[in-house]
């Protein structure tokens, strides 16, 4: 059985603009020790379908969806998130530095987040608590338990972050953007990082990434969102082999890499359409180059083709 | 000759540690850079680098501790604060947050025609019908001229920022990361359109950016910055292909291609960028450097130029090159 | 409004904040109220058949005369309609209100500016005048400035803007200092705008909003501070229809012609709070 279930998932928020569809329908499948890759540009949902996976929509937004279960665990008639949120599934964000309180050690917090979830004495808790930093990659763990958020670099506060994510013991982690406030070199060690904690302790990953690059070195299987649904999921060696969606070939074709010098990067004109009366038909038919009158009135469903490579696009 | 020569540019900055002590955080240490006309130079470095005080220092945003600025024939840094203004109608620079950068209280039409007011007498309609001109060179139509900047997209903005900086037509122009704010597919209009106007119009761009495939599609040449320092500098080509600085060949190491089948290179680099205040002894990369040995940790070696016009600043750039191919 | 738009290259449009405002009831009520007050002063003639008495004529044989259907509010010590003069004293007040926090903008909102985008031995000799002029209560330093030029109209309220303006300096100069480090005041610099139209194109349209904010909140406080000045007969001078004035006069008769002080006190105390109240309000919205 898949860990993770999503059916239809829809997410809107009302404003004083009127209702914005964040997400439209999301269908997301997600098995047990995978990376998957949640990819999109700026606006497309990637978040906030994160957060609605922790319960985390806030009181202005309605979440929706035919099926939400978490290894079983139906999350739609969950009322007590407290169980869910850290124990089953942790998150993580693009700023470490944010979300780790200044005014108390690392050693501090991640106690604090251990002895809450596993009533641990004082020696265990700080056994587990090493335990935790060697397992994220800061060898030097005596010392880091004593210092304050600030007195670490970005790369490092994030490896405590990842620490903090796995010190609950959640067995599906979604990381929102982990590298992007990150150095490339300190991003390639987190990306390790994230591989290495997935082979060696087995656990689930969603990355939220906008960095096509990313997906590529990091993810098993990726799904591409764009304005709020997906466009386009599969492997991710059969999504970078043979992207067949016209939004995926575009931002492919969109990244300067060794060898576009001198030629024309293939640009995807116009932006993103606006989430408050969406128009009727594909959502990407106003910047798609091979647009056919079809897509103009009827909204494409994800239809699978051969390799589990599934697509949202008439052409298919 | 060189349209931009920096010589021995220093950038030092007094930091407090402690209540009493105070050290000097060496932002831009004794940079020497050349930049011809028409030329497009990259300079990339990770966070700390000195890649954006460098620019400023250029640009006498800021006034750098010693060195010079030789712009067009003439040492930016010994000019008077009015000959200096009029000096600056030949150098533009795009930042990377278009809404951060434009006044948030102007109209486009204000924003753009700004320079031409500042530096020109032209007014009225003929001023109104050369913003219009600049706005449709970068994309744009008429239609924008009365909106403010939060009202467009993040690669309109942009736009409107780079037509600002073209409108006086400058010598250079200097990109601060001009596409690190943006979404790629946005990213690619601004460079394609960056490369047009440079193909029109003929202008140099410095152009600064930690992406190394960013920079790659526009520079001629690459210098990589790391702590204060440039470690390596040749023509895109030479960086690419043949990295000699065990740095430089980290960073391509690490930038991520949207490729699933590039194998996982055997170049890594440990631990991040050091404190400026307290730079590592010797060569300042040796702590992260897998190749480094003991005179690495003792002697900062010298940037040394070979026989193809490049430079490196390591003690052994040739051998470990050769070392790396034969793991591959 | 034209040549202030052509001078500094910007539209003047606080938009964010109406769209606020118009959720508040209180904001809504003090608009409202602030709104009527400001329409009767401008058309008073048409609102009173009595509009010479408003303006001070006497009428001997009305004198003291309590509030009946010929006079709702009563009449005064001469006999004239205090209907019309309260009418006619909101043009006073409020046209003394608006003057005095004009006036203290106009010298305070630059010399903010400069202090906060020069630094420096500037900064601190602007800073440190506006700390000489804070260190007096306002009101005796009105008081001393008044009678020094003259009781009259113009005089107060120069009297009055001038113990003001430090206020406006402080809160525009905490605001330049935020500024100058802004991308958007470097990318000028490297464009070779100069100094000065740096701080009036791209520093004092970014300050507009608290300015706003403080000078709606001080308008209640201009009215009631010129009220008093005219109280202590420093102030507007008789036969000019004035609120404070009307007070001064009237205490005297106070209790028996109670209409006498009630209705002038009442209208200071209806602009006072309404300004109060809206300034409070747009305070929240721009927050």
């Amino acid at each position: 059985m898949s860990l993770l279930e999503v059916r239809d998932l829809s997410i809107s928020f009302s404003t004083s603009h009127g209702l914005f569809r964040a997400v439209n329908g999301v269908n997301l499948t997600i098995e047990r020790g995978e990376i998957f890759g949640l990819v999109g540009e700026t606006g497309c949902g990637k978040t906030v379908t994160g957060l609605a996976l922790m319960g985390l929509i806030s009181s202005t937004g309605r979440v929706t969806a035919s099926r939400l279960s978490l290894d079983g665990l139906n999350l739609l008639s969950t009322r007590n998130w407290q169980n869910v949120r850290g124990r089953r599934i942790s998150m993580i964000f693009q700023d470490p530095a944010a979300c780790l309180n200044p005014t108390f050690t690392i050693g501090q917090q991640l106690s604090h987040v251990i002895r809450y979830h596993f009533h641990l004495d004082s020696a265990a808790t700080h056994h587990r608590a090493v335990e935790l930093l060697n397992d994220v990659g800061l060898s030097d763990a005596a010392h880091t338990l004593r210092t304050y958020p600030h007195q670490l670099s970005g790369g490092m506060q994030q490896r405590v972050m990842i620490a903090l994510a796995l010190a609950s013991g959640a067995e599906l982690l979604i990381a929102d953007e982990p590298t992007t406030a990150l150095d490339v070199t300190i991003q390639s060690q987190i990306l390790r990082l994230l591989k290495s904690l997935r082979d060696k302790h087995t656990l689930t990953i969603i990355l939220i990434t906008h960095d096509l690059g990313v997906v590529a070195h990091t993810c098993d299987r990726v799904a591409v969102l764009y304005a709020g649904s997906v466009a386009e999921t599969s492997s991710t060696v059969d999504l970078f082999r043979n992207p067949k969606h016209p939004y995926t070939q575009g931002l492919l074709g969109a990244m300067p890499r060794h060898g576009t010098r001198g030629k024309p990067l293939l640009a995807i004109e116009g932006s993103l359409p606006s989430g408050i009366n969406p128009s009727v038909g594909c959502p990407f038919a106003a910047r798609c180059p091979l647009v056919m009158k079809i897509c103009r009135t009827d909204n494409p469903t994800l239809t699978p083709t051969e390799n589990a490579h599934a697509i949202a696009c008439h052409l298919y | 000759m060189a349209l931009l020569e920096v010589r021995s540019l220093v950038k030092h900055y007094p930091v407090r540690v402690g209540l009493f002590s105070r050290r000097q955080a060496k932002a831009v240490d004794d940079v020497n850079l050349t930049v011809n006309p028409g030329e497009t130079i990259g300079i990339v470095g990770e966070s700390g680098s000195g890649k954006t005080t460098l620019a400023r220092c250029i640009l006498r945003m800021i006034e750098p501790t010693s060195g010079e600025v030789i712009f067009d024939g003439v040492d930016l840094l010994k000019l008077g604060q009015s000959s200096l203004r009029t000096k600056r109608r030949e150098l533009a620079v795009v930042y990377q947050n278009p809404y951060l950068s434009l006044s948030p209280r102007l109209a486009v039409r204000d924003l753009v025609s700004e320079p031409l007011v500042t530096h020109t007498s032209l007014r009225g309609d003929a001023l109104n019908d050369r913003v219009v001109e600049n706005l449709e060179a970068v994309g744009l139509s008429a239609d924008y001229l009365n909106k403010r900047s939060r009202q467009l997209s993040g690669g309109q903005a942009q736009r409107v920022a780079i037509a600002r900086a073209l409108v006086l037509r400058p010598k250079l122009i200097v990109l601060d990361e001009p596409t690190s704010a943006l979404d790629v597919s946005v990213q690619a209009q601004v460079l394609n359109l960056l490369v047009k106007l440079r193909t029109e119009l003929g202008f140099t761009y410095l152009f600064i950016s930690h992406n190394l495939d960013v920079v790659q599609h526009l520079a001629d040449r690459i210098a990589v910055m790391y702590l204060g320092k440039v470690v390596e500098v040749g023509t895109t080509d030479q960086v690419f292909s043949q990295a000699t600085h065990p740095y430089t060949m980290a960073l391509l190491a690490a930038t991520p291609e949207p490729h699933p089948d590039r194998k996982a290179s055997l170049v890594t680099v440990q631990g991040s960028v050091p404190s400026l205040t307290a730079p590592p002894t010797g060569c300042h990369y040796h702590p992260r450097c897998q190749w480094a040995v003991e005179r690495c940790r003792h002697e900062m070696p010298a940037l040394r130029l070979d026989e193809d016009r490049r430079a490196v600043r390591c003690h052994f750039p040739r051998e470990y090159f050769q070392a790396s191919k034969k793991f591959e | 409004m034209k040549v202030f738009t052509r001078w500094f290259g910007f539209r003047f449009a606080p938009d964010s904040i109406p769209a606020h405002l118009r959720r508040d009831p209180l904001a809504v009520v003090s608009s409202l109220i602030i709104m009527i007050m400001i329409l009767s002063a401008i058309f008073a003639p048409l609102l009173t058949s009595r509009a010479a008495e408003g303006l001070g004529e006497p009428n001997p044989s009305e004198k003291l005369a309590p509030p009946s259907a010929a006079h709702i509010f009563g009449a005064d010590h001469l006999g004239r309609d205090l209907y019309a003069r309260v009418l006619f004293g909101g043009r006073t007040a409020l046209g003394m209100g608006f003057l005095i926090v004009f006036g203290a903008v106009l010298i305070g909102a630059p010399l903010g500016a400069i202090a906060g985008y020069f630094g420096g031995w500037l900064d601190e000799v602007i800073m440190r005048v506006t700390d000489v002029a804070l260190a007096f209560p306002p009101l005796l330093l009105a008081i001393a400035i008044a009678s020094a030029l003259g009781p009259n109209l113009t005089n107060a309220a120069i009297a009055i803007a001038l113990t003001w303006w430090p206020w406006y300096t402080r809160i525009v100069r905490a605001q330049a200092l935020a500024l100058r480090e802004r991308p958007f005041i470097e990318a000028a610099h490297v464009i070779g705008v100069g100094n000065f139209t740096i701080i009036a194109r791209h520093i004092l349209p970014n300050v507009l909003s608290p300015v706003i904010v403080q000078a709606t909140l001080d308008l209640g406080s201009a009215i009631l501070t010129a009220a008093a000045l005219s109280f202590l007969g420093l102030g507007v001078q008789p036969p000019t229809p004035d609120w404070g004035q009307m007070v001064s006069t009237g205490r005297i008769y106070f209790p028996q012609r109670w209409w006498y002080v009630t209705f002038p006190g009442t209208a200071i105390f209806i602009a006072t709070m309404a300004f109060n109240l809206l300034g409070d309000s747009v305070q929240d919205a721009n927050k």
